[in-house]
């Protein structure tokens, strides 16, 4: 899992979804910072208590035909953790089987896949993935730390009377497409804004997503951040 | 895994899994298998209060051939995702298993710091001064005229001294053994789980099939000839200027083990907000 916050103050929430979640769903889970809010101070508002409580799915009554990596409906097995008799195994990097003996068999390799990806499409990630805010036909895309800077010229289009949604996932990765496809529903026009060269989001993007209508893309690579001025130019300057 | 029942002292055959080695044959690693489960029989340890931990390796494959809790984890990483483990969990036994590839290449800075923490786990290194497992390239214990098609003219280089660092880094107890000698290997590898801190068991241990030549390694081993020291320079001394082959406990230091308290640290709201005052 890729998670990416969206501010300074969101780091925190962000943090402790993704400890959450690699604690659910027993998988690693990447936090990204950025240039701008890694360098970046700030005064925020008192954090709210603590949101989630990872539940880790641990293996307390071990039978003789306990498999650590057995599939599961929802793709998550029970862990034994050590100290827990009769629940010893290995963790193995290498392919395995449900048991974590190593093996080269097509079929445990293709069943232990399997297992990964079922967890991650079956599970419910709400509506933290995203940040969905605004009406109109245009969307902004953005991610990371200029979220704020879009949030920030959207609300000054509307002053000009141009109405603009904002869509900033927080979940880069796994894809919730069904969310991604209802935020954009009856969207004509896509502006993609992104701190990098080789507009790597839009290329993502379009790698998972359908995009609607006419996509224009404003990216360039740091130091120098993205202002909400050029944000706004092009969003009212659409040619 | 198989379970052992409660109450019952365990053998050294309970340490095993199911799961047959595929290491080649005549290996060395096989008899430090041996050695690992007889250690633990005479420890009289609960398999499931053992986690074997380890890199990327022949050598590395140990873990799952035991029946303890084990992590084939990533290259050269074992020391750490093991440290963290026995500061989360200092109740269990926690031993490292490595090779001169993973442990001191690709592993060498987390084998340094290992050692000046002095966390209480045992570090096991089974040297065959080659990397088997990709077919037989030099390794960092390397000879420098080692001579083959992979190193033309061998590389030239002098090899890493392993012990000497450790002893230079902090390590708390050095050995070195050879894995012809299970018995002499479990012994000290009861040792060096007993004794407190980081403890460093090097096992020369032939890879018969890329260096044939080690198989002349058991006509070469000796006990070490004097008693093994608390004095690291007396140690220094010793292990800088032996053979290479001298078998034993070679050094035992004192050093207190680092082992932080856990949930014991917190910090107030207001403590942080002082740090913030603008």
């Amino acid at each position: 899992m890729v998670l990416a916050p969206q501010s300074i103050s969101d780091c925190l929430f962000t943090t402790q979804w993704a400890t959450y979640l690699a604690e659910t769903l027993q998988s690693p889970a990447i936090v990204l910072s950025d240039q701008f809010i890694g360098q970046a101070r700030a005064a925020i508002e008192r954090p709210a208590d603590i949101a989630f409580i990872g539940q880790r799915l641990k293996a307390t009554e071990i039978s003789s035909t306990y498999r650590r990596y057995a599939r599961a409906a929802n793709g998550i097995s029970a862990m034994a953790i050590p100290g827990t008799r009769g629940g010893q195994y290995t963790a193995d990097g290498l392919t395995h089987t449900e048991r974590g003996t190593p093996t080269s068999g097509e079929a445990d390799h293709g069943a232990q896949l399997d297992k990964r990806r079922e967890k991650l499409e079956q599970f419910n990630f709400g509506d933290h993935w995203a940040v969905c805010e605004g009406a109109g036909d245009l969307a902004v895309l953005t991610w990371g730390s200029l979220t704020g800077t879009v949030r920030e010229a959207i609300g000054e289009a509307a002053q000009d009377g141009l109405e603009a949604s904002l869509l900033a996932p927080r979940l880069l990765s796994p894809v919730q497409p069904q969310q991604f496809a209802a935020a954009l529903n009856g969207k004509k026009r896509v502006l993609i804004v992104e701190q990098s060269h080789g507009s790597q989001f839009y290329r993502y993007l379009r790698a998972y997503y359908d995009l609607p209508g006419e996509v224009h893309i404003l990216n360039r690579p740091g130091p120098l951040p993205i202002r909400v001025s050029e944000v706004h130019r092009a969003m009212t300057q659409w040619s | 895994m198989s379970s052992v029942d409660a109450g019952l002292a365990c053998k050294p055959a309970d340490y095993k899994s199911d799961i047959k080695p595929i290491w080649c044959p005549g290996c060395g690693d096989y008899h430090v298998l041996m050695s690992f489960t007889r250690a633990f029989a005479e420890l009289g340890l609960p398999p499931e209060e053992i986690v074997v931990v380890s890199g990327i390796g022949c050598s590395s494959r140990i873990p799952a051939y035991t029946n303890c809790y084990g992590f084939h984890g990533v290259h050269g990483r074992s020391l750490a995702l093991a440290a963290g483990l026995k500061v989360t969990r200092p109740e269990l036994t926690v031993v490292v298993a490595s090779g001169d590839g993973d442990g001191y290449s690709i592993g060498g800075n987390h084998f340094l710091h290992a050692c000046r923490r002095n966390i209480d786990m045992t570090y096991v290194v089974m040297d065959n001064r080659v990397y088997g497992m990709t077919k037989g390239q030099p390794s960092p214990t390397t000879e420098p005229d080692f001579d083959t098609a992979l190193s033309p003219g061998g590389t030239g280089l002098r090899p890493f001294h392993p012990l000497v660092i450790a002893l230079a880094s902090g390590a708390n107890f050095i050995a070195r053994c050879f894995s012809g000698e299970p018995n002499e290997t479990a012994s000290i590898l009861v040792e060096a789980i007993q004794h407190p801190g980081f403890s460093f068991v090097e096992i020369l241990s032939p890879c018969v099939t890329f260096r044939p030549d080690e198989k002349e390694w058991k006509n070469l081993v000796h006990p070490a000839p004097v008693a093994a020291t608390s004095d690291p320079g007396k140690a220094a001394r010793r292990i800088m200027t032996d053979d290479g082959f001298n078998i034993g406990v070679l050094y035992r230091g004192d050093r207190k083990p680092y082992a932080p308290a856990i949930g014991s640290a917190s910090v107030e709201l207001t403590e942080l907000e002082k740090d913030f005052e603008l």
